[in-house]
């Protein structure tokens, strides 16, 4: 047996993504979320974890996706990124998976709603395909971007 | 040297720390003993003073194997027996040669840390320290010497000097680790936090019934409220140090750059003892020594000026610090020549920060120089002048939260002002609810707050504002600012007025919800810079409020020469 990578996935929409799991720090239900004006859409505010201030990216609207309203299933994932905290919203977490190195390939140019920017690649586990997200992407370069851009409501 | 195992990073830490510390006196001790030469009054305790700290310096360096700050640190001691014991007469060659030394003491013992080469000139200055000290060997015993370290590697303090000298009593003290510091402020936080809960439980309690364990309930929170009110004030006061620290070594600092430029500069520190937190100490001694050498730089005359313009030959600098309230104010004001308005006006011109036909008042003309890219130097200095400085000088006393004014007489003088507040922790602020938000304005920006009847507010130009004893004050909804979804209220409109330098402003919310006290988190980076909002803070209730940065809605407000209600009522369709 090779390499392999361990990942925790969830959905968003009918698509199954991966997180290297070394970058989770625990996924919770959703909870009352502040809004913090003048971000982006995608920055939905900041949620009080036991004392600890994080904020949280609804990734659906990082995605240009639609938003949806909350339901049962819906989890904020946890994640350390670097040195950052981040909470992400998604539709719901399934499990966590290994996935052998072999069984990933590169990302494909266009994979749907979402830039290539933030794929490390396409896992195939039996006959899904789970979407391996590089989060780093998610909260660093374009985000900052549209943040800066972003300083008034529109 | 003892073998005795002993946790060597440790004690390199705490070698540097108290170098630190003791070179810093040695400047100042320095400079008394140069005043005091000159004047004439000897005073034996600065020498002793200076003898006690460079014998510090030597056991901790010997016993660390820095060898060449020893040695150094020895010479320069033994210069100081020579003095002590006027076997050697005071000079200014002399007062050089302490100067000098110091100098190459600090350098050496950067390089030691950082196992670099030792600075340049060591050797020499050793030399010419050996030639001045050969007139009688002023080292103590080398089996004294060995004794002290033994001593100090036993744990022991070292004996002072072998000989006694007067010394102040030093009362105990730990250093601690300031993120230790910091993580206890935290706790403290919570604890604050959750007392306000307990007390609203318990007078809510002792409201709907009448068992009297209630009251005790109420009691004991009232208890719980006042000591940790107490640790509270006490943590805040652990982490408060004197400004002196930061003062200190700015006489050397005049002396230097005042003997560079030919002129006669006497610096006046007062207020040293004044204490506010640490990391606000350790931010605001750069763009102090940014102002000073300005003050020297282009405030100052050189004497022959100063002299036909009638003043006395010795320019002065003055540098103070007192609290006021919640706030500490640092003032340093001279003695020169204030700001030329016109060279301010044609660099101003030339640097293209104001239009050939703006109309700018005096204090206006004077306020250019803190423009970024602004400088009236006429060559490019080593110590000032290079455009950068006053404008970082403005930026750092905003990141602090504090407030920079400046004001210049021709002729006369010089006067900066820096207000900051004691801490950046904790903060007493009011709690407002504009739609289901709850935002929290800091106590010390409100002037006051109240309602407004509809009727009373007035438009001018297009913007709200209304008339509060006789002061026009534009008012800002806070809702529409944000861009949150709120309806207005066609009565009212309760509004909390907040002034920042001078100016105010009435901020529009929905409702007043009372005062607290709360602990300042920041929001995270990942959230980016925000105009308006300063932070968050969590409440009793576990709930978020996001804290307004009154700073930046005024001047939001002000700098588009307007209060944008025209855009954000566009904005709303």
């Amino acid at each position: 047996m090779g390499e392999s990578v361990q990942v925790a996935t969830f959905h968003i929409g009918t698509e199954e993504y991966g997180v290297d799991i070394s970058q989770i720090q625990e996924i919770i239900r959703m909870v009352e979320i502040t809004h913090v004006p003048r971000t982006p859409d995608f920055m939905d505010g900041v949620i009080n974890l036991r004392g600890q201030l994080i904020p949280i990216i609804d990734l659906r609207a990082r995605f240009g996706m639609e938003r949806i309203a909350p339901t049962k299933s819906t989890r904020i994932i946890v994640t350390d990124i670097g040195t950052k905290r981040v909470g992400i919203v998604v539709d719901s977490a399934s499990e966590v998976l290994r996935i052998p190195i072999e069984a990933i390939e590169e990302a494909p140019e266009i994979v749907a709603g979402v830039g290539a920017d933030y794929l490390q690649g396409v896992g195939k586990v039996g006959d899904r395909l789970i979407i391996l997200l590089d989060l780093t992407m998610v909260i660093s370069a374009p985000a900052r971007r549209d943040l800066e851009g972003a300083s008034l409501p529109s | 040297m003892p073998d005795e195992p002993f946790d060597r990073a440790e004690f390199v830490a705490y070698f540097r720390d108290e170098a630190e510390e003791l070179l810093h006196r040695i400047d100042a001790d320095v400079l008394r003993l140069e005043a005091s030469s000159k004047s004439g009054i000897r005073d034996p305790e600065i020498v002793n003073a200076l003898f006690r700290a460079l014998h510090t310096i030597k056991g901790n360096a010997a016993m660390l194997d820095f060898a060449d700050i020893a040695d150094l640190a020895h010479g320069l001691e033994s210069l100081c027996d020579l003095l002590r014991t006027e076997q050697l007469v005071l000079s200014d060659s002399c007062v050089e040669l302490l100067f000098t030394g110091k100098d190459l003491l600090v350098a050496l013992v950067a390089s030691s840390l950082a196992a670099a080469p030792p600075p340049e000139g060591l050797r020499e200055f050793l030399d010419r320290l050996g030639g001045v000290a050969q007139t009688r060997d002023a080292m103590e015993t080398a089996e004294s010497f060995e004794a002290d370290v033994a001593r100090m590697l036993a744990g022991e303090s070292p004996a002072v000097t072998p000989t006694h000298l007067p010394g102040p009593a030093r009362r105990p003290t730990v250093r601690v680790d300031i993120d230790r510091l910091d993580h206890l402020l935290n706790l403290v936080g919570e604890l604050v936090v959750n007392r306000t809960r307990i007390s609203d439980i318990a007078a809510s309690l002792a409201r709907a019934g009448d068992d009297p364990a209630y009251d005790t309930l109420v009691e004991s929170a009232a208890l719980l409220a006042r000591t940790s009110a107490e640790i509270q004030e006490s943590l805040m006061k652990v982490r408060m140090v004197p400004i002196g620290r930061v003062f200190e070594r700015f006489p050397r600092i005049v002396r230097d750059i005042a003997k560079a430029r030919g002129k006669d500069v006497r610096l006046h520190v007062g207020g040293a003892s004044t204490e506010l937190d640490k990391t606000i100490v350790d931010d605001i001694g750069e763009p102090l020594m940014h102002l000073l050498r300005n003050c020297v730089d282009h405030g100052i005359e050189s004497p022959s000026v100063r002299e036909a313009a009638g003043k006395p030959r010795t320019g002065t600098i003055s540098l103070n610090a007192y609290h006021a309230g919640n706030q500490i104010v640092i003032e340093m004001s001279d003695d020169g020549a204030g700001v030329d308005r016109e060279r301010v006006r044609r660099r101003a011109l030339d640097a293209g920060i104001v239009a050939r036909d703006e109309r700018l008042s005096d204090q206006e003309l004077v306020e250019l120089i803190l423009r970024p890219g602004f400088s009236t130097a006429d060559a490019v200095s080593d110590l000032s002048g290079r455009g950068v400085g006053m404008d970082v000088v403005v930026k750092t006393v905003a990141r602090l939260k504090g407030l920079f004014h400046v004001r210049s007489e021709p002729g006369r003088g010089t006067y900066f002002e820096i207000k900051l507040p004691l801490t950046l922790a904790i903060i007493a602020a009011l709690l407002v609810r504009v739609g289901k938000e709850l935002y929290a304005i800091p106590l010390d920006a409100v002037t006051e707050s109240q309602r407004v009847e509809t009727g009373d507010i007035r438009t001018v130009r297009g913007n709200e504002v209304v008339m509060l004893r006789g002061e026009i004050v534009p008012l800002v909804r806070v809702a529409d600012v944000f861009g949150l979804p709120v309806p207005r209220d066609p009565e009212k409109a309760m509004t909390v007025i907040v002034g920042v330098q001078g100016r105010h402003v009435g901020l529009v919310v929905d409702a007043f919800e009372g005062e607290q006290e709360i602990v300042i988190k920041p929001l995270s980076d990942v959230v980016g810079r925000i105009v308006g909002i300063s932070g968050a803070t969590i409440l009793g209730s576990g709930a978020i409020s996001l804290i307004l940065d009154v700073h930046g809605l005024v001047s939001d407000a002000y700098a588009s020469g307007k209060i944008p209600r025209a855009e954000l009522t566009s904005m709303e369709a």
